[in-house]
Parts: structure tokens; sequence; C-alpha cells
């Protein structure tokens, strides 16, 4: 025990330093297809369904979230407002859910093929550029960004 | 001939140990060639997220570890393996099935195995149940589940964890598994989301793991509370019988226990602080009751490579004093699916002083 003492301190320590600073933050539009009622959704909200621990709609229908790879600078971006953390931080959460037989989000290559995709899918919900988005889609909620769009 | 040589090397406590994960690795490479035809939108296999057979939304997926130790007071090495295969499927909508077989092998001819669980050889189902959601807020569960008690055996899968030993408390005070059924969900407080399980069982078991004495008749129940981003508490309570076969020292006819256990995890880039406290009470008096601890910080040191330690503490009536555990450690996470670990443990108790030395390798596939 006595000789752990100084090992704790050392681990206590090295948590202290400040953390990586947060990358540039596009700006996020959290999308739904055009023409549903929009559901009232908060961060707290988005966070659980892209999770998985909100499952589905107040209507009872299935919710299917759509995400961007991992390396995408949306989707760090959207991980980081809505989590705090990075995609790579979540995958020890995903291991565990793993476990019980709960898989991460669909993942989807582009902005171009999550808008298809939650246009022509009921119950889709995914996340593009808020400079992207067009009549296919309604924005639910907006997660601010430090970029603009380009004119 | 090349059979029987295979065979012989395996004969090998430590090869053979290796085993699983050999073939878990051997299941997934064999599975890529494949799967790469695919369409590469939506990749088939990932290693560490299962396989669909065909369409039919069936998956199979699981784990494999071979875990090998050298404590001071053993003689040989032992070596000890596991493979554990998962079954799921999404039945519509609200309908889920979901099974895991294991099956653990002991190579060893040593029987003061502790860190282990003895015996030598056996397959066991660790959790077949049927999930019925009727909303977020209410999911019902009929069958066999892991027990809702504490955090470390919800997610005590080899891979999962940061060592390859076992906290003390989660594998003496109560059974893995548990088999009835269980009322659980997520409701919103406050713009929080809180997590509970309410769960009964009758104690009859399906295919039980020989180690362990399940529940003959239990309830409890367990709250998981998040406090912000990073943290989150938990709270298991739960009132049983367990009967290990016969009366003893450690059991009378009729006695009843109650647990409660409160858990944390605090996680941020790839540092963590988790623990757990456990008191178990018995209607038998002060004497049968036990209760225990641990505390255990994770630190990366470069790239997947993480030191663990962690502090036990448990006191057992018929230890007649408390044992203390100390476990200091590295893990090499290689990928999200693969885990190599090696650490030291050092226990001081009734016995004295004594240490060892544990490693493992595990991939999840």
């Amino acid at each position: 025990m006595r000789r752990l003492v100084p090992l704790l301190l050392c681990l206590a320590f090295l948590c202290l330093p400040a953390f990586a600073a947060l990358a540039e933050e596009p700006a996020l539009a959290i999308v739904m297809a055009s023409g549903t009622v929009p559901p009232r959704l908060g961060r707290e909200q988005i966070a659980q369904i892209f999770k998985h621990k909100k499952r589905y709609w107040d209507d009872g229908s299935r919710i299917l979230a759509v995400n961007l790879p991992a390396s995408h600078p949306l989707r760090r971006s959207f991980t980081q407002q809505i989590y705090g953390r990075n995609p790579e931080e979540l995958e020890d959460y995903w291991r565990d859910q793993y476990f019980h037989g709960v898989l991460p989000p669909f993942v989807l290559g582009s902005e171009e093929a999550v808008i298809r995709l939650v246009a022509s899918t009921p119950g889709a919900i995914g996340y593009v550029s808020i400079c992207n988005v067009d009549h296919r889609v309604n924005v639910l909620l907006r997660l601010d960004g430090s970029s603009s769009c380009p004119h | 001939m090349a059979f029987h040589a295979i065979k012989k090397i395996y004969r090998q406590p430590v090869l053979a140990a290796l085993k699983p994960a050999l073939l878990g690795m051997t299941l997934a490479v064999s599975a890529l060639p494949a799967l790469a035809q695919q369409e590469s939108a939506s990749p088939a296999y990932v290693l560490g997220e299962g396989l669909e057979l065909g369409h039919t939304g069936v998956r199979v997926g699981g784990y494999g570890s071979a875990q090998w130790q050298q404590m001071d007071y053993e003689q040989t090495p032992a070596s000890v393996s596991h493979f554990s295969l998962f079954l799921w499927s999404d039945i519509g909508p609200r309908l889920k099935f979901f099974t895991e077989w294991d099956n653990q092998e002991n190579h060893t001819a040593d029987h003061d195995n502790e860190y282990e669980r003895e015996g030598s050889r056996f397959l066991s189902v660790e959790r077949l149940y049927l999930d019925y959601s009727f909303s977020d807020n209410l999911t019902l569960r009929a069958g066999k589940f892991l027990t809702p008690i504490g955090r470390w055996n919800q997610v005590h899968a080899d891979p999962l964890v940061w060592t390859t030993s076992r906290p003390l408390l989660t594998r003496d005070l109560f059974p893995d598994n548990v088999t009835g059924v269980m009322a659980m969900g997520n409701t919103e407080i406050a713009g929080r989301s809180y997590e509970y399980m309410l769960y009964h069982s009758t104690g009859s078991q399906l295919q039980p793991d020989p180690t362990q004495t399940p529940f003959d008749h239990a309830y409890g129940g367990r709250l998981v509370l998040p406090l912000g981003d990073t943290l989150q508490l938990g709270i298991s309570a739960a009132r049983f019988e367990q009967n290990p076969g016969r009366p003893g020292p450690f059991w009378n006819h009729g006695e009843f226990k109650r647990l409660l256990a409160m858990d944390f995890m605090w996680a941020k880039h790839g540092y963590e602080f988790s623990g757990e406290a456990l008191r178990r009470q018995s209607s038998a008096g002060a004497d049968h009751s036990e209760h225990g601890n641990f505390v255990q910080g994770v630190v990366p040191v470069w790239g997947a490579l993480s030191a663990v330690a962690r502090v036990e503490h448990i006191s057992m009536p018929m230890m007649k004093q408390s044992l203390q555990r100390s476990v200091i450690g590295l893990n090499y996470r290689y990928s999200r699916a693969v885990s190599i670990k090696l650490e030291n443990v050092h226990d001081s108790g009734p016995v004295g002083a004594r240490s060892g030395l544990l490693a493992s390798a595990s991939v999840l596939f």
C-alpha cells in the first residue's frame, strides 16, 4: 500500500495539465427529412440519440442515427460539441456497448450521402455543415462553429 | 502427422491458453477477403463489431483471451483461456435476442490458483435473454443476464477491462449473472438522462458456471447518474438468498443478504479514474457480513500504451482479517479490439505478503 502512494500521486499529477486545445469547429446542422414534424431536441437528447440511449421518437418509431467517419472534421466537431470528447475517446463506450450487442451509429462517407439517406429514410437523423443544408432536409438544431460558409 | 504435431504444441499450457485468442484472430482475418469484395461504403466486418450472418439480421461476435500467471508461491506458471461467443438479433423495432456462451479452460496442474476460477474446463451460458422495448423509458428483459451490481461486472470481458486480474469484490461477493426478469430504461430528469434497472430472480439457472453460487431468490436495482460529460455515478442494491449447496460455517438455512454498492467513473482524454465500494450484510449476523472496495487509475503513456494502477481491499469473515491487494501494470490497446496486458499483483493478508506477474492477450472479434 505504502509503495503505491507515490504512484497514485503521479497519476493525479499527470491528470492535471490542461488537455489538448479544441480544433476549429465548423458550424453544424442536425437534420431530418423535410416534411417531417421536427421534434424538439436539445444537446442532451442529441447526445442520447448518437449513443443509442434514446432509440425511439415520440410517436414510437425507431430512430436511425447516421454518423460521418471518425476522421471527418465535422464528426470531430460534432463529437466535441455534443460530448466534449474526440471520436476516439468514445471508442471505449462503443467497445462496452458491443459487449451488450449494441453497435455504433451507421457511418456514411460524405455529407451528401448523409443528406440523401436522411431525406429518404423515415426516422433518420444526421448532421452536416450548415453550408450544405438544402430543401431536402429540416434543421433541428444548429451547433455553432468558428468557420463560415464560402460565398 | 501435421495435425498431431499441432496438437502436441497446443498441449503446452501457455500455447494452449492462446488458442481462443488465435482462433478469434483467425476467424477475423479469414473473413476479410470475402468481405473486401462487398460495398466499401458499408463495410460488413469491423474487428470488434461482429459479423452479420448473410442478410438474416443475426450477428455473431465474441472475444477470445489467453491469460498467463506466475505467482511467487506457485512452482509452475498457470494459464487460462476463454472463448466467448455472442449471437444477437433485433427482431423488428422492439424485440431483441442476445446470448453469450463462454468456454473456459485452465491449463495448469496447480490447484491453488486463486486468480482465476477453479475448474479445468467448462462451457457455460453467460447470458441468454429476450428484450422487449415499450419505449426508451421501459424495456423488459427475461432470461439470464449479467447481475447489475457495480460497473465492472457489466463490462467484465477481458478485452474491455484494463487489467488481467479482476477486482476481488466483483468476483467473490455476488454471482456474475442472474436468471429472471428485469425492467430497465432511461428517464430524463432536469435535462439529464438517468439509467435504471430493477430485477427479480427465482433462482433457476441455465447451464450455470460451476464455479459460481447463483442466487436462489433475489431482487435488486441499479441507478446510473451522469454528472457532466465525463463523470458517472452508480448505486446498486439487492436482497438475495444464495445457497452454496449445503449448510456450513459460511451459510445458514434461510439466511438472506442485503447488498449496497456504489461506483463511479471519470474518463477524459485517455485518463480514467474509477472505483467501487460494496457492503454485504447477512441476516445471520455481523460476522457473516463482508465489504470491499477498489479504486483504479489509468494514464496514457505513449500511443496506445497506458499505465494502470489499482488498490483493493476486501474483508470477509472466513479470512478473519482484511486482504489488501495492489495491482500495477501496462495495457497496450493495439486497436479498438486487441488488448495486451502485463501487471504485477501484490497481496497482503492472512497468509502474509505474496505477489506475482500476470499477462494476457485478448481480442474482441
